[in-house]
């Protein structure tokens, strides 16, 4: 193997492919062949474009190239008002439209000292965490459509769509909900929606989840896909920022609901799961173990939801000073929301802190001297989505 | 910037740039930067003198540690966040150490960087960091400014390797040149953007044709 080499001046470029593709001699006369994978792979799951650097096929170099899906949420984010900004959240990451809405709407409340009714908090808790269920089943659906388990695929999109049935129940649409309002939420639930949130936990609870278990994460071809694969060691994954069940999977023990409580969750008893040597296989087990955690929290919410409003009274126009950095822990990790406010009725400067975005930027570490088969797993542990790392 | 395929000059039909920070009036106004390190609301001021004299920022533990280990450099102005977080503003040819400090040092022990942002500002440009750690819960942000003449600050790559890909963005999107990154290049910007157009900066003007809308009136 080549691969503990010194990097070698470049010998050739080749101009259409711009100036970070690399052509190095390696060992007994071979050459490193440099394939691009995307942007329009299944695998990487929307406009991601992947630069490998091959030898055979082990790959010694995997560069992300992103921003295909740019669209600078930032830039007119400074355009709008802070009540226009909250739907255009949503298609941040489509995923898990109600954290990036919840980052976005507690960094306004904060800055205007806004005290939002306490069923609103605990409804916000109860779809937080049901948006976090509904993320990782998609994950776990294209994380085995990935790995060549289509089964697994229709039976997470099964219930998943029991979810969204929930969501749209609630909140009127399937994916971008715009349901959060700065001081509380836009409608209360409907009647009987609780008792149908509770049915959909049993079932994930004693139906899915243990199917979901048996069919892929305890398959010995799925053990062998992901073990020891992509192994991601505890220090690097905090000085490169990483969050969520990446940072988890590693075995550090930081999530943001307990470290910043921006919602009750000190009310509610639940664990952090954490992975024990960091590779793709503990990054899903984390995964599905917050599936039970949030169930368990969204059990515990729904005993202590009080009745009353679900809406503060919020001044018409609202005219704020001074800045703030919010933020929460979305299903993919920590979404952070940064506004400056100069008394307008606009941010002066919007800031959307993306995990998915900062997950990525650990591709080359994790993919390095892995096959390309590998990368596909790695991408889909990460679990990213192109409309965050863009924005 | 390599030769592209796209890479042709896009002009509007007067043959100017499409991009470009001059000539038209930009629909954003830039502020100067606060003299109190953070948008302050003039009239509360007014009404609470004293009110708060508690939530003095000055007294924070990690605003002292900092200014106990650097007697030499002023951390003003310091403010706080909406949420009560420390702002200290760092001079950028001392950022690099201060920052070596405040990852290392056992009291402060910020081994976690957040966010990392740039922000214009009519007079300067700056870059905002979130620092956070992952056995505690102190918190700080530290403010670089830079002039927008010289917009070089050091990168802070080698104490927080996860700032690459931020200080890239903070490149691209407003120019900030970060000395010592070991790929500073665009990364959300295709890479036929012309070298001198920053579209975060306020006086950034987009002149390609407007799209035609049917307004309904009211």
């Amino acid at each position: 193997m080549s691969l503990t080499r010194e990097p070698v001046q470049p010998l050739e470029l080749d101009p259409r492919l711009g100036d970070r593709v690399r052509i190095e001699p390696l060992e007994g006369g071979r050459q490193t062949m440099t394939m691009s994978m995307g942007p329009q792979h299944p695998s990487t799951h929307g406009v991601l474009r992947v630069v490998l650097s091959l030898d055979g096929e082990t790959v010694v170099d995997a560069q992300p190239d992103i921003g295909y899906l740019h669209r600078n949420w930032e830039k007119i984010a400074e355009y709008m008002t802070y009540a226009m900004t909250v739907p255009f959240s949503d298609r941040n990451d489509y995923l898990a439209a109600i954290t990036n809405e919840l980052a976005l709407v507690q960094a306004v409340e904060k800055l205007t000292g806004l005290e939002v009714p306490e069923r609103a908090q605990i409804l916000r808790v109860i779809f937080s965490e049901l948006q976090r269920i509904t993320s990782h089943l998609l994950w776990f659906g294209t994380f085995g459509l990935d790995l060549g388990a289509v089964t697994a695929f229709l039976h997470a999109f099964t219930a998943r769509e029991y979810c969204y049935k929930l969501f749209e129940q609630a909140t009127g649409a399937r994916f971008l909900y715009a349901y959060l309002r700065i001081g509380g939420l836009r409608n209360d639930v409907p009647d009987g929606w609780i008792e149908d949130l509770l049915s959909f936990l049993d079932q994930l609870e004693n139906k899915y989840w243990p199917e979901f278990m048996k069919l892929l994460i305890e398959n010995p071809i799925f053990i062998r896909r992901t073990r020891g694969i992509g192994v991601l060691k505890p220090e690097v994954a905090v000085a490169y920022g990483a969050s969520g069940p990446v940072l988890r999977g590693s075995g550090i023990k930081y999530d943001v609901r307990k470290a910043d409580n921006y919602l009750p969750y000190d009310r509610f008893e639940f664990d952090v799961p954490v992975g024990e040597n960091g590779d793709v296989y503990d990054r899903a087990l984390v995964r599905m173990y917050e599936m039970l955690e949030s169930a368990r929290i969204i059990r515990q919410a729904v005993k202590e939801l009080p009745d009353g409003p679900v809406m503060a009274k919020v001044p018409r126009a609202i005219r704020p000073y001074g800045e703030v950095y919010h933020r929460v822990e979305g299903p993919r990790g920590e979404v952070g929301v940064y506004l400056v406010a100069a008394g307008d009725t606009n941010a002066y400067r919007a800031r959307w802190r993306s995990p998915c975005f900062v997950n990525l930027q650990l591709l080359p570490i994790l993919a390095r001297g892995h096959l390309v088969a590998d990368v596909v797993a790695i991408i889909g542990s990460i679990d990213i989505v192109l409309g965050e790392v863009d924005r | 910037m390599a030769e592209h395929p796209e890479a042709a000059p896009a002009q509007a039909g007067d043959g100017r740039p499409l991009h470009t920070h001059q000539d038209d009036k930009p629909l954003l106004e830039a502020l100067p930067l606060p003299a109190e390190g953070t948008f302050v609301d003039p009239k509360a001021k007014k009404k609470a003198p004293a009110g708060e004299a508690g939530a003095e920022p000055g007294v924070d533990p990690v605003v002292a540690r900092l200014r106990e280990a650097f007697p030499d450099v002023s951390f003003d102005p310091v403010a706080a966040t909406a949420d009560g977080c420390p702002i200290v503003t760092v001079p950028a040819e001392r950022w690099l150490e201060v920052a070596r400090f405040l990852r290392d040092d056992p009291q402060l022990g910020f081994d976690y960087l957040s966010d990392l942002c740039g922000v214009d500002y009519k007079d300067a440009l700056q870059v905002v960091y979130q620092l956070r750690g992952v056995g505690h819960d102190r918190r700080l942000t530290v403010k670089v400014n830079v002039s927008k003449e010289q917009p070089e600050v050091p990168s802070v790559v080698e104490v927080w390797p996860g700032a690459g890909w931020h200080e890239r963005e903070a490149f691209d999107m407003f120019g900030v040149r970060f000395s010592g990154h070991p790929d500073l290049r665009r990364i959300l910007m295709p890479p036929w953007t012309p070298d001198d157009v920053f579209p975060l900066r306020k006086d950034f003007v987009d002149r390609r044709p407007k799209r035609e809308r049917k307004v309904r009136p009211r």
